[in-house]
């Protein structure tokens, strides 16, 4: 084996490096580049760290936003009274997105929960009108004495229906409204669906609640009729509903594999 | 290879761009080379080197003369060289170039200096590192440590690592240490 001295490092970088020799140009070219107007450089962590940050803040935005919009907020703070859920049992569908000629309706959150023998599954969705010239009409039923009281939603505010009468149309959807009602479906199943709304705060957001619904915790296929109709006050300003003039909106969704919460119901309130 | 360093009470003022030169002139080839070796790809070097200087001539202002300018400089360009290894195209660049890619040298090499060098080049990143700077670049442990910013017990671990793998005997006393 031959042993090698130090030196001998030296002299065959040297050696078979020769070739390398000096740059001419490389004076007049680090020159020029230190003195070109320098614009701040970051560093590449100081770069990840910005867009991470700024991925964070977008992500909290929506959060924010969705929280604010969802049945977690509603059903924990709906009217006055606050219902008491398992906000962790609250489950985000599939395909949330539904189109029709008149609306646009996005499936917003699921709560399963106990009802004396059976199960419930109450469903929010929000709903947009797709025609700025065209309100949509809440059907409401405010207190346990029947009192009905219609609310108008119009281009984002609620304007009260004296004002929205005088020939002008609206929509209104619910599970039932028009034809023949059909049931829902879980996971091929029929369940009954009684509907409601939420606070005008949260816009057109309906609630709807299917009634005896199979076990849910492997998860379910969804399919919900929601029937949209014209509707016109006459010259008494009683509703005059077009049943020629609807659209049947089937809302078909997954959920995954579902826990109960504790019961939550309409009947609670006051 | 001696070092031309201005004397503290010779030195007058000279200008930033007459210290670069002045640097250069000095270093320029020896750094280059050392590049070569450490990134194993000329047109690296090359980017490395024009790096080096860049980083010096910016620098010049905080330079207090603390380290030496060699050891300054080798700094300067052991760093360079280290980030541009660690740029993420790199790592997925088959960089096992031969000495056929480098530049024909002009002295004729002896089969045992061809080997020496490939063996080098084949050392691990922190072994490189103070080898180049002891062996190739002449510079004492003390400095190598200085310019990796190691303590020199540890220059002098990896010196024996590096001489072991390369079967190079260890100078008389281990070292250089002034």
């Amino acid at each position: 084996m031959i042993e090698r001295k130090p030196e001998d490092i030296r002299r065959a970088i040297d050696g078979e490096l020769s070739g390398v020799s000096s740059d001419p140009f490389l004076y007049q070219r680090v020159l020029n580049i230190a003195k070109e107007p320098q614009t701040r450089r970051r560093s590449r962590r100081m770069t990840v760290a910005l867009v991470v940050l700024a991925v964070l803040m977008l992500s909290t935005a929506v959060a924010v936003a969705t929280n604010w919009t969802s049945v977690q907020w509603f059903l924990t703070n709906r009217r006055l009274t606050p219902v008491d859920v398992d906000t962790a049992a609250i489950t985000h569908p599939s395909s949330q997105n539904h189109d029709s000629e008149w609306l646009n309706v996005t499936v917003m959150d699921a709560y399963w929960y106990d009802y004396g023998d059976d199960g419930k599954l109450a469903v929010t969705m929000h709903l947009d009108v797709k025609d700025p010239d065209v309100a949509f009409c809440l059907d409401t039923d405010i207190g346990t004495d029947g009192e009905s009281d219609d609310l108008i939603w119009w281009r984002g505010s609620i304007i009260p229906v004296i004002e929205w009468l005088d020939g002008r149309a609206c929509i209104t959807a619910s599970p039932g409204s028009g034809g023949a009602p059909q049931p829902a479906l879980v996971n091929g199943e029929k369940c009954l669906v009684g509907y409601d709304h939420i606070q005008e705060e949260q816009g057109i957001t309906l609630i709807l609640e299917l009634q005896k619904v199979p076990d849910l915790s492997q998860g379910a296929t969804v399919s919900i009729p929601l029937w949209a109709v014209r509707r016109v006050p006459d010259e008494t300003n009683t509703w005059l509903e077009f049943t020629d003039e609807q659209e049947l909106i089937t809302l078909v969704f997954e959920l995954p594999p579902m826990r109960k919460g504790p019961p939550f119901s309409f009947d609670d309130y006051e | 290879m001696t070092e031309t360093i201005r004397p503290q009470h010779d030195r007058r003022a000279e200008t930033p761009d007459e210290a670069l030169l002045r640097l250069m002139q000095a270093w320029e080839v020896p750094i280059r080379r050392m590049c070569c070796v450490y990134l194993r790809d000329e047109d690296m070097a090359r980017d490395a080197v024009q790096e080096t200087f860049l980083k010096a001539y910016r620098g010049l202002s905080g330079f207090r003369g603390e380290s030496s300018e060699r050891t300054w400089l080798m700094r300067i360009a052991i760093n360079t060289c280290r980030d541009m290894r660690k740029a993420a195209w790199f790592r997925f660049v088959d960089r096992r170039v031969t000495l056929e890619k480098l530049p024909e040298p002009v002295a004729e090499t002896s089969w045992e200096r061809t080997d020496l060098t490939l063996d080098v080049m084949k050392l691990p990143t922190k072994l490189l590192d103070v080898v180049l700077l002891h062996f190739y670049q002449g510079m004492s442990v003390r400095e190598v440590g200085a310019a990796l910013g190691i303590p020199y017990q540890t220059v002098t671990s990896r010196l024996k690592a590096a001489c072991a793998k390369l079967r190079v005997q260890m100078e008389e006393g281990g070292n250089r240490d002034d």
